[in-house]
């Protein structure tokens, strides 16, 4: 634009710009806190509503119709993205309305898992696994594979009190409310923090797509971020704040 | 979202001129875009699609026009305060030339005040402020060179000591 600016808009833009690099803003409000509160709120005070409607129940019934029709190939739309880009991160996505259908069991990782150990865990994905600092010097006490069979297959590596997933796939989160979930940052990192009380977790392919055989309540408090492309999934009994110096902690095997 | 809190306040606030009233705006504007994600292309970028609403919002709200004029008057005192204090620091100088440059803008059409503050206050490129008006990007581009022209006319009449003199005119003064 520039270029094409005339002589005597040139000023007129350097004017602007300058204008702009000195403007005193006022500070920004605490917008996210008051629009989560928000949130929170609004599905409560109307879902008394929508669910004795008619309408709405037929329209369920159709709704129920087509996702057994659809069956495990359903996938998640693709406008859900815009949830985990309204939470900060770009793989994950977490569903906050309210769980319906049967909750799946809590599951540790030796039910969905392969045992395996931290070189062949290391040669199965195609990133470097990286370790808590603390634990570097001892191996993790199991380790496991999962969908080792899939393009982007899922380490996990089970300490005491937690257990590190690491993948190159998204991870989706259902059944939580907002008032359970935490946007904190740490080392340049957005990430999320779930307390714990029982979210559904799912893992999700490179499509976006569900991996149904993946779904599980995890009843633990979970700290969720991305480094380089890699999603990172802490299932912890830490503290939040420990879970953070954990975090922080990663290096390279 | 965190990191389109600001943003999106600034964007109100430049439109709307009252921090309160901006607060408001991009709350709504949040909690708008939370109501939409479902008509949301996660194929394209977020941060057009919500400035959009933003801006939407803040237009709307700024041509109420018995509120704009109220807002107007509160604004005149407090900016008479400012430059109270303007004159005591020279650091707020600079602050004082972008609210009279501000002021300025105030006196153009919304459209034109909005593709200005995309481009120039919030460093949108052409293809996102496109996006957030929802208009082609050489419409963006034909509406900025036409702003900054009407822009350029206001300053002239109301606030000839922000441009300097062009290379003619200091000609004519020898």
């Amino acid at each position: 634009m520039s270029m094409d600016l005339s002589r005597e808009l040139a000023p007129v833009e350097a004017l602007l710009r300058s204008a702009a690099d000195s403007f005193a803003y006022p500070p920004t409000p605490p917008i996210t806190r008051s629009v989560r509160a928000q949130l929170v709120e609004a599905p409560r005070a109307g879902s008394e509503r929508w669910w004795s409607q008619p309408a709405f129940r037929a329209a369920l019934a159709v709704l129920a119709a087509v996702a057994l029709i659809a069956g495990s190939a359903l996938a998640v739309p693709q406008s859900r993205s815009a949830l985990a880009k309204f939470f900060g991160l770009s793989h994950v996505r977490v569903d906050t309305q309210p769980t319906g259908g049967p909750t799946p069991p809590a599951l540790s990782p030796e039910s969905f898992a392969r045992p395996s150990s931290l070189g062949e865990a290391q040669r199965a994905v195609d990133f470097p696994l990286r370790l808590p600092v603390r634990d570097a010097r001892v191996e993790p006490d199991a380790v496991y594979l999962q969908g080792e069979d899939a393009v982007m297959p899922v380490a996990i590596l089970v300490y005491e009190d937690y257990d590190l997933y690491q993948t190159r796939l998204g991870f989706f989160g259902k059944g939580t409310d907002p008032d359970l979930i935490h946007e904190v940052s740490f080392g340049g990192h957005d990430a999320l923090w779930i307390d714990e009380g029982g979210h559904i977790a799912t893992f999700l392919d490179e499509q976006g797509r569900l991996v149904v055989e993946s779904r599980r309540t995890v009843g633990r408090a979970t700290l969720l971020w991305e480094d380089g492309g890699i999603t990172y999934r802490l299932e912890t009994s830490l503290s939040q704040e420990e879970a953070i110096v954990l975090a922080e902690s990663l290096s390279g095997t | 979202m965190r990191q389109y809190e600001e943003v999106a306040f600034r964007v109100a606030y430049l439109i709307v001129r009252d921090e309160a009233e901006a607060r408001d705006v991009a709350q709504e504007a949040f909690l708008r875009a939370y109501g939409s994600l479902g008509r949301f292309d996660a194929r394209r970028a977020f941060r057009p699609w919500l400035l959009r609403i933003v801006t939407n919002l803040a237009l709307n709200s700024a041509r109420k026009a018995a509120r704009q004029r109220r807002r107007d008057e509160r604004y005149e005192r407090a900016a008479d305060v400012q430059r109270t204090v303007a004159s005591v620091e020279e650091t707020v100088e600079a602050q004082e030339r972008g609210r009279r440059v501000w002021q300025a803008m105030s006196t153009l059409s919304a459209d034109d005040q909005t593709v200005l503050y995309l481009r120039y206050f919030l460093a949108t490129s052409e293809e996102d402020a496109a996006t957030t008006i929802g208009r082609p990007v050489g419409t963006v581009k034909s509406r900025v060179h036409r702003a900054l022209g009407r822009l350029r006319q206001v300053i002239q009449e109301q606030y000839p000591d922000l441009l300097p003199p062009l290379p003619e005119e200091m000609g004519s003064q020898r």
